[in-house]
């Protein structure tokens, strides 16, 4: 097998990978008919710059996958290597600014030879936009998680209506566009050619782009991350009160509940960094939602969706003294006690969106061409996290150890519950039941089968 | 006098285990007894369900067949008091990375009352661990020796060693085993090792258990099995030895004109001299290390 092809199955052998080309691959029709439908309105300025954001997913998602590459032993030091994957880069680089840049042939009120101009031009905005994304790729040990920021820089682009000044400047002066993406694509050609770029990252600790739904993946970075952090952080109280608590024996199943306490959140308090990093942008993101009419349920169900890789004390396989029906009841008292805290936080980023609100901090922005105003977000969404936990705890249940089956089920759960979430109002007293039953059939159907695989089935995955 | 059958006293007690992963037979009808103050060695190529039998045992399985009893309990009902009494070292052990390891000590001697401290402090001594570490640090060597202080400190009836010396190195494996001797030392207390490493463990083992593709092939004293074999070296006295030596080797045979190294089922030293009288041979009878024996036993 060629290196070249050995390279490529990277890309189409996982199937998980298949879900990002079916989002990227619906985004384009989708932008096109809302360029079509919106055709010689305002609304219609700036869409065309989306495509940039593509071009920057994709290089951003195409490099990583090269550096999945790159971090397996050995797979940078044979022979040929290093080339294939400049080679590679630039192959999807130019096609993707190619195909991309052909929308601009869509664009109004210019004569044919502006929108070949256009086309040439967003040919190298393009380029530029994908090696930004290269760029976002190199930057971290897992650049997957800088697309969480992306409507962070949506939201700013559209109050300054940095989009449309970009898409003039296309128009405009396409010369200065292909100047800096001919230079852009001369240091990338330059740099990917040097030693540095992907060396480093050979057997370097490394989450792809989506291996945030590898378990065993995700517990080996987080080994080698802890391993960072010298010492305990956590504070000496709460290891105290929890091993009191489980100390006496005369509590009976609640010395487990102390247990599997400490064993998850003391993990992600000793985890500190990227646990106070993730709530900050969690915040910074949530408050952003007030922004967007019926967003703002969103701050409720982005965290719990956050669940998927919560470890659960069903299958662990560090022996304690504690049976079956112990590891039974310290799961459920886990899902509660997630669903909670789940539940507190939205609240909070709820009361955080008040408190701007009621300072006049957000000021109004205009969204492809639409007058948003900040509204605060709701709590009467506080439900969706005792929804979603069970939900979520079930999957990982059934689907403990196959990735993919467990990653459909979930985006086929969570995309049509998003939809309904925004029909539901806790007001209305029919609403209120339906969600009350909902919350009540959930819960059940996860305490079944939690109880069937605890008492039935194996517990080592 | 009340005169106990083994049945009675046996910490785990095993019958007609099945246990199936798909279409692999993971163990078909394994019946085994566990008496107690034994140090059992679980022999067995990979795959061969040296694991699942002892996932049973501490009930993390559930069995498609048959049954298993541990503490005289069904395995898969296990609960606090029953596994209070049960150490185990897992194959592909969990700990809590983010833990140091002094927490990670303090965490899991929590559930324990009678926690030996004075052992844990031996053990940390002897085995240089590093108690400020986190334990997503440690080498997989000190990862193993954190679990087995784990298994160990809280005096365990029961302590079952999955694997337990595959991450440590010559002087460590050589610490383990003086441990493994010290700790059987309680009379009432089993251990169960699972090892591919069989020079290590036949210098602890007194009773072999040996496995292959799910089928219990010997589950006898390892006194019995060294006799269930041996070498014999046969030296012509006169001339060359005959073509046809009249013994029937059970393994590799070695000969030259004048010499013979043949292994066979063990027979009375009478029986021998007199086979070797009547070819005119001297000969010379070996005992059989365990590697050699587990050869000749998987292959048969």
């Amino acid at each position: 097998m060629s290196i070249l092809k050995a390279n490529l199955k990277h890309l189409y052998q996982r199937r998980g990978l298949w879900f990002v080309y079916a989002i990227i691959l619906m985004s384009v029709p989708a932008l096109i008919s809302k360029i079509v439908m919106n055709e010689g309105t305002d609304y219609q300025k700036g869409l065309f710059v989306v495509v940039f954001i593509l071009s920057n997913v994709v290089g951003l998602f195409v490099c990583s996958m090269q550096i999945d590459i790159a971090v397996k032993p050995f797979s940078h030091c044979l022979p040929g290597h290093r080339r294939v994957k400049r080679q590679i880069l630039f192959a999807v680089a130019v096609t993707t600014s190619l195909l991309f840049s052909l929308i601009f042939l869509l664009y109004p009120n210019v004569t044919v030879g502006d929108k070949l101009m256009a086309v040439f031009a967003a040919f190298f905005a393009g380029m530029t936009s994908f090696w930004i994304g290269v760029l976002i790729a190199f930057t971290g040990n897992y650049s997957a998680a800088a697309l969480g920021v992306y409507p962070i820089i949506g939201i700013i682009a559209s109050k300054y209506d940095l989009h449309i000044a970009l898409e003039s400047s296309i128009i405009v002066e396409p010369g200065i566009v292909c100047v800096v993406g001919i230079v852009a694509s001369i240091l990338a050609w330059t740099l990917l050619a040097s030693e540095g770029w992907f060396r480093r990252h050979c057997g370097a600790d490394w989450i792809g782009f989506i291996d945030i739904w590898n378990w065993g993946k995700v517990r080996k970075f987080s080994s080698k991350r802890y391993g960072k952090l010298n010492g305990s952080v956590l504070p000496g109280g709460f290891e105290r009160l929890c091993l009191e608590r489980i100390k006496n024996t005369s509590m009976r199943i609640q010395r487990y509940f102390a247990g599997v306490v400490y064993e998850t959140f003391g993990g992600l308090y000793s985890s500190k960094i990227s646990c106070f990093v993730s709530m900050f942008l969690l915040l910074l993101i949530g408050s952003t939602f007030g922004y967007f009419k019926g967003a703002g349920i969103m701050v409720f169900l982005i965290p719990a969706g956050m669940l998927v890789n919560m470890r659960m004390p069903i299958h662990s396989t560090l022996l304690i003294a504690g049976g079956r029906r112990e590891r039974y009841f310290s799961t459920c008292f886990l899902a509660i006690v997630s669903a909670v805290l789940l539940c507190v936080i939205g609240l909070l980023i709820a009361m955080a969106t008040h408190a701007f609100a009621a300072t006049q901090m957000m000021r109004p922005i205009t969204v492809i061409g639409n007058l948003s105003q900040y509204s605060p977000i709701s709590p009467l969404g506080f439900y969706v996290p005792f929804i979603i936990v069970p939900v979520g705890f079930t999957l990982m249940l059934v689907f403990k150890r196959k990735q993919i089956p467990l990653m459909v089920s979930w985006v086929l759960f969570i995309v049509p519950f998003a939809i309904l979430l925004a029909f539901v109002d806790l007001r209305n007293i029919w609403w209120a039941c339906a969600v009350a039953s909902i919350i009540a059939t959930c819960w059940v159907v996860f305490l079944g089968v939690l109880w069937w695989i605890c008492m039935r089935r194996s517990l080592v995955i | 006098m009340n005169i106990k059958t083994d049945n009675e006293v046996a910490m785990v007690q095993i019958r007609g285990l099945e246990k199936r992963f798909g279409k692999t037979v993971a163990l078909a009808g394994v019946d085994i007894d566990v008496q107690p103050g034994r140090i059992i060695g679980l022999l067995g190529a990979n795959g061969s369900g040296k694991s699942t039998l002892l996932r049973h045992m501490v009930g993390l399985y559930i069995e498609d067949a048959g049954q298993c009893r541990t503490f005289g309990s069904e395995a898969r009902n296990l609960g606090p008091d029953q596994l209070g009494r049960i150490g185990y070292v897992h194959q592909d052990g969990e700990l809590l990375d983010w833990m140091t390891v002094a927490q990670h000590i303090r965490y899991v001697s929590a559930y324990y009352p009678n926690w030996d401290k004075q052992l844990e402090d031996e053990f940390i001594k002897d085995f240089d661990i590093p108690l400020k570490a986190r334990v997503g640090t440690l080498s997989p060597g000190k990862r193993q020796q954190l679990a087995i202080l784990l298994a160990i400190g809280f005096g365990p009836e029961l302590l079952i060693l999955d694997e337990p010396a595959a991450g440590l190195d010559p002087i460590a494996r050589s610490r383990f085993l003086d441990l493994l001797l010290s700790l059987i030392q309680d009379p009432n207390r089993t251990i169960i090792i699972s090892s591919h490493i069989l020079s290590d463990v036949e210098k602890v083992i007194d009773h072999a258990v040996i496995l292959r593709e799910g089928i219990l092939l010997r589950d006898c004293s390892f006194d019995d099995l060294r006799e269930e074999f041996c070498k014999i070296r046969l030296s012509s006295l006169d001339g060359n030895l005959p073509e046809a030596l009249g013994f029937e080797a059970v393994g590799p045979v070695q000969r030259s004109d004048k010499q013979a190294v043949l292994t066979i089922a063990a027979q009375p030293a009478q029986q021998l001299n007199i086979k070797a009288a009547q070819l005119n041979c001297g000969i010379e009878v070996e005992t059989l290390s365990l590697d050699e024996i587990y050869r000749i036993v998987v292959t048969a």
